[in-house]
């Protein structure tokens, strides 16, 4: 079921509700979102708001309790979790607050992550991992852990590890949240220029100037969408 | 195809790498698995290397042969006080025609015995004369190392031919060639036309008392009967050295059966008659085959006993291993929630864990097979025990680590892959 070509993500009045015995939380309320390729948006909110649950609904990691949602035209409601991997490794990219290395593999080595799962040959693995390292500028930090790397560096390699694959969406969570204002500045620069090379980037924050670099910026509070710009 | 060899060699590289990164712990880990590999090849090998033992020498009597041996009695020990008196004991001549036809016997090879010193040149040394038939050497497999046995021919004309075991052979001609050469027993001459060669020891396993049959020598029976009748005389050591007379038709009596099948059914026969004929108990039934069976029998045992244990240490060292593992999942939460963010499915993760788990059993496996073909060389080389190890041993024990792997890998694996993403990728 095909959504027209240039729409990206369709929700339609998605609700997530959790179920924790005798209360329920409406993490979402009613939600309703529409998203072109190649746009930039923000969503802003503040803590509690719901913002991260609809990321992470998003993304794939989730599934809304109620609501239609269509990425790129699949009907996610209905997929079971080898198709929600599936589709979380091919069409979309993460990047968390947090970096989310895993510290025990080099830059190489954690870029290249959703190759393997997307079961390459090695040769293309390792070209694709290099090409991305050198892409966020990290050519020369190519066989060092991610404990040896600063905060930036580590977000650096977080986006080449969510570009490898060439998703559809690039997902950020905070990504200038654990980084000082010169190193955030440099990062979202990176995440424009992506943008302006086609991606579709939805950047989750909480940060006003964060936010203006989106072409819209989404608002929400207690899990509903109040303002859209 | 490429691709798949590429994801578990990595997959191999990163499990590898993660054992690595706590080496200690990993090591105490597999301890358990080592020792249960370790014991179980050496046991095996060991109780193979006796059992082998056993039923080589039970071979080594014939297991187409029922042997009945003359048994002297402690009773007749005890009337020989009285001095002049003269022990009467064992097989006799009514027990031979009787055997021999027994349908089922093929032959009868009749023995009779005494120990006594053999003599050439300046040279003496104690042996064990045998007089019986030329199908001696057959029924108790005697192989010759020179000459020959002797004949039926030689039997018939009474030759004084000696067949000298090989150990007798040493003693009394450690450079000469025996063949032609003159020996001689009390103060009759025999000439040596034979050697056999080495045999192995019987012992105690077998059920029988040692027997170095590499120091008898055998004559014909003819032979044998004309010099030295049908007494037996053996000293008696104490304060004064007493003479001891007995009258012996028939040491032993070797019975080839011509079917394996008829074995046990035959030496019941052999039993009943013996029994109507004799009084007391002065003789004794030995079945090779039977007691063959009874070797088996107690291998089987032991194998079930042993199984049993290396079973525990085996479903012990696999407990470790599923706790450490447990332990690690629990480490690696972060880990899970961002390779599923990534894209890995169920399926990859639990190859993750159970690759890794079983990279660790094995690896215990392996020592322990290090381990367990080591400590029966140094069983042999030490306490001169004949240890085999068997190839199924070490297959079994290897297939077994890692089964225990997959068994014991299964179920944090599954835990790890059935984690919440959201949740694994906030844990802290």
């Amino acid at each position: 079921m095909k959504m027209g070509n240039d729409i990206l993500i369709e929700m339609k009045s998605v609700k997530k509700i959790y179920d924790l015995g005798n209360v329920k939380v409406f993490a979402l309320k009613n939600v309703n979102l529409k998203v072109k390729k190649g746009e930039h948006i923000s969503i802003m909110g503040p803590s509690g708001s719901g913002k991260t649950t609809l990321l992470n609904i998003i993304g794939c990691l989730d599934k809304p309790t109620e609501g239609e949602y269509y990425l790129d035209g699949i009907d996610v409601k209905n997929l079971n979790d080898d198709e929600l991997s599936e589709i979380r490794n091919k069409k979309i990219g993460f990047v968390f607050q947090n970096y989310n290395l895993i510290p025990q593999l080099n830059v190489i080595e954690n870029i290249s992550l959703p190759l393997i799962y997307r079961g390459l040959d090695e040769e293309e693995i390792i070209e694709k991992a290099k090409y991305y390292a050198n892409l966020v500028g990290l050519g020369d930090r190519m066989y060092h852990r991610p404990t040896e790397l600063s905060g930036g560096q580590q977000q650096r390699v977080a986006i080449a590890r969510a570009l490898v694959n060439e998703p559809l969406i690039i997902l950020g969570d905070e990504p200038t949240g654990n980084l000082d204002t010169k190193t955030g500045k440099e990062i979202m620069e990176i995440f424009k220029k992506l943008n302006e090379m086609g991606r579709t980037v939805i950047i989750i924050t909480h940060d006003s100037k964060v936010a203006e670099y989106g072409q819209r910026i989404v608002k929400i509070l207690d899990g509903e969408i109040i303002d859209e710009k | 195809m490429k691709s798949k060899i590429y994801y578990f060699l990595r997959i191999i590289k990163i499990g590898i790498k993660n054992i690595f990164l706590h080496k200690l712990r990993s090591f105490l880990t597999i301890l358990g698995i080592v020792f249960g590999v370790a014991s179980v090849i050496s046991m095996l090998a060991i109780g193979e290397g006796a059992s082998y033992e056993a039923r080589e020498k039970i071979k080594e009597l014939g297991s187409q042969n029922i042997i009945i041996r003359s048994v002297k009695l402690q009773e007749a020990r005890i009337t020989q006080e009285t001095r002049a008196f003269v022990g009467v004991y064992g097989l006799v001549e009514k027990d031979y025609e009787m055997i021999r036809t027994i349908p089922t016997v093929e032959f009868i090879v009749p023995t009779w015995e005494m120990k006594e010193e053999i003599r050439y040149g300046d040279k003496i040394v104690q042996g064990r004369i045998v007089c019986t038939y030329p199908e001696y050497k057959d029924v108790m497999n005697l192989g010759i190392e020179t000459g020959r046995f002797f004949t039926k021919i030689d039997m018939e004309l009474f030759k004084p031919f000696a067949v000298i075991g090989y150990s007798i052979k040493k003693s009394l001609f450690p450079v000469e060639d025996p063949i032609g050469k003159t020996i001689t027993v009390r103060s009759y001459n025999f000439k040596v036309i034979g050697v056999t060669k080495e045999k192995g020891l019987m012992t105690e396993t077998t059920g029988f008392t040692a027997e170095d049959v590499n120091f008898d020598i055998y004559i014909p029976f003819t032979t044998g009967r004309s010099y030295f009748g049908e007494f037996e005389i053996t000293s008696k050591q104490g304060p004064i050295i007493r003479w001891e007379r007995n009258w012996v038709k028939y040491h032993r009596f070797i019975v080839r059966v011509k079917d394996m099948d008829k074995i046990l059914t035959t030496s019941a026969i052999i039993e009943d008659i013996l029994k109507t004929n004799h009084k007391k108990d002065d003789y004794e039934i030995l079945v090779p085959l039977q007691l063959l069976m009874q070797a088996e029998h107690t291998k089987k045992i032991f194998n079930i006993v042993l199984g049993s244990i290396a079973a525990i240490s085996l479903i012990v060292g696999g407990i470790g291993i599923m706790n450490i593992m447990l332990a690690t999942v629990t480490e690696r939460t972060r880990e899970i929630g961002i390779r599923r963010a990534v894209g890995a499915k169920r399926k990859d993760i639990i190859n993750q864990f159970l690759i890794e788990t079983v990279i660790l059993s094995s690896t215990g496996g392996l020592i322990g097979i290090f381990l367990g073909v080591l400590i029966p060389k140094l069983v042999t080389k030490f306490a001169g025990m004949t240890t085999i190890i068997t190839w199924w041993s070490i297959a079994l024990s290897f297939t077994i680590s890692v089964g225990v792997g997959i068994t014991f890998g299964i179920y944090p694996a599954r835990k790890a892959a059935y984690l919440d993403p959201i949740q694994a990728l906030r844990y802290e």
